[in-house]
């Protein structure tokens, strides 16, 4: 500080000359001490390039350049935060088949190339799944109709018209019939109930084709109870049996009856297996006469509990090895106004 | 040494030349303030200045005289700093009778050493914070009444309030020891 410049802030404290020059007296020398410049730290000779060969400040930089880098360091720290969370969401949802088509398409692509697994491919325009929803209505044309049915032996019987048919459904009626065959506890009454035919029974009224086509249909009743029987089955008016079945019920078939028509193998429930029609006979035949064992026995080889549980059922199994006769009709009061069905082969 | 604004912006782009001759211009004025203020390592404190004086650099605004603000506003930083460090924890040293301003100097002391400086900071340190800060930064820093005001936070008239209390306190001090003596 100059001395000028002493006085004058020394002016401007108010005080007496006497102060000021005693003042200024000690304060001069104050002043007069700033004149030995101190030696710099380490550092700070570092940053005056004075340790460093070539004049090249040491590690420290003026704010603005140090202040680059750390920028650059962060935005490229963001970008590779940002790419990989990218790839990653994509992998994501090309893993789950939830990209766009074209997208999906090429992520598919590129993995079935360059990756060691492989994200599936989309799914093609138009190829919705048939079972789409609950229902599907299958086109009636094609369903085989009538006699061209593959399988319905009763289908050659009467001609039956089968309407629209609901395939692939949970259908209650369908999936879950109340196949009924049993006689009515009078036992001079008997009443076959079908899935769709109950309320209109009628002893015609049998079990679906399909019963008619499993092996346990042409299967027939023992030995013994074709002995046991042997003459009075002339007598007898034809009666129905499994194979001889539907009546061609109008009504049954304007409903949809799909025990009526061919293709209902397709959707077998567990009560629409093949050989379980064979258990109304059984059952009506065991009520109805001792002679009918040979119709609980079949029962019995489908394996379901409670077969054949009429009076003359029989818990023996029958012997695989014997040939099959040709079942016989029960002895049913009232069947005798049926007109004669054709046996199945 | 005065600082010309030309090199003050070369040592704002990073010439560590510039710069050095800003440290060596302003260096033994930031040492005398830090020792006026009472700052134990003041030569290391006044390293630690200059090294937070160069990052900024690049934002420093008004030339020479904006440099001498920055640099004083970050050494009085530094000496608040300091002072409520000491507050926590208080430094316990023994008695040194050399460091004791309440005895008289002694005659050998007086004409060994030339200690007009030492018994000015001796004085000085009998001053209030804020009288020791402005009447420091007036004469030793020398800086102007506002920046001085810029540097303490103050306004100028309060400036120049301490500044004139300051050396009132000053003289008495002086007439007292006269008179001790």
């Amino acid at each position: 500080m100059s001395a000028a410049r002493l006085e004058e802030m020394l002016a401007d404290a108010g005080l007496a000359p006497t102060a000021q020059a005693e003042l200024s007296g000690l304060l001069l020398p104050l002043a007069a001490t700033t004149d030995l410049v101190p030696e710099p730290s380490a550092e700070l000779a570092a940053l005056f390039g004075e340790s460093t060969e070539g004049g090249e400040p040491g590690g420290l930089v003026p704010g603005a350049q140090a202040a680059r880098p750390w920028r650059v360091r962060t935005a490229t720290a963001g970008a590779v935060v940002l790419a990989i969370s990218s790839v990653g969401a994509t992998g994501l949802s090309a893993a789950a088949n939830s990209l766009p088509s074209a997208i999906q398409h090429h992520v598919s692509q590129f993995s079935q190339h360059y990756l060691p697994f492989d994200f599936p491919e989309p799914p093609e325009e138009g190829d919705q799944p048939l079972g789409e929803g609950r229902f599907a209505l299958v086109p009636e044309t094609s369903l085989p109709h009538g006699d061209d049915a593959p399988s319905g032996g009763a289908g050659g019987v009467v001609g039956v018209e089968p309407p629209q048919v609901l395939v692939g459904a949970d259908h209650p009626s369908q999936a879950d019939p109340p196949f009924l065959a049993s006689a009515t506890d009078g036992g001079d009454q008997q009443e076959v109930r079908t899935p769709s035919h109950q309320g209109h029974a009628s002893p015609s009224a049998a079990p679906s084709p399909s019963a008619s086509a499993s092996p346990s249909a042409t299967a027939s009743p023992s030995p013994s109870a074709e002995e046991t029987e042997g003459a009075e089955e002339a007598a007898r008016p034809p009666s129905p049996t499994p194979t001889a079945t539907p009546s061609s019920s109008e009504k049954g078939t304007s409903e949809g009856l799909a025990g009526t028509r061919p293709g209902r193998d397709e959707i077998r429930s567990p009560r629409n297996r093949p050989g379980r029609p064979d258990k109304a006979p059984g059952k009506d035949s065991g009520k109805d006469s001792d002679s009918d064992n040979g119709s609980g026995k079949d029962s019995d080889h489908d394996g379901v509990p409670g077969a054949g549980q009429g009076d003359g059922g029989s818990t023996e199994p029958a012997d695989p090895a014997t040939p099959a006769p040709s079942i016989v009709a029960p002895e049913l009061p009232g069947l005798g106004d049926l007109p004669d069905l054709p046996l199945m082969p | 040494m005065e600082i010309r604004d030309d090199v003050v912006r070369d040592a704002a782009s990073g010439d560590p030349h510039a710069f050095r001759q800003v440290y060596d211009a302003l260096a033994p004025k930031v040492l005398g303030y830090l020792r006026a203020r009472g700052v134990e390592d003041a030569e290391g404190v006044t390293s630690e200045v200059f090294l937070g004086v160069y990052p900024r650099l690049g934002e420093l605004h008004g030339g020479a005289a904006g440099l001498r603000t920055l640099v004083f506003s970050i050494a009085h930083a530094r000496v608040v700093d300091e002072a409520r460090r000491r507050a926590r924890r208080p430094v316990s040293h023994s008695y040194d009778p050399e460091q004791d301003d309440r005895t008289s100097d002694s005659a050998e002391h007086l004409a060994v050493e030339s200690l007009e400086a030492e018994r000015a900071l001796a004085l000085m340190g009998r001053l209030n914070d804020d009288q020791r800060t402005v009447v420091s930064l007036r004469i030793i820093g020398d800086l102007s009444l506002l920046q001085t005001a810029e540097v303490t936070g103050k306004t100028v008239p309060a400036v120049k309030q301490l500044q004139r209390r300051g050396l009132a306190r000053l003289r008495e001090l002086m007439a007292a020891q006269e008179v001790a003596r």
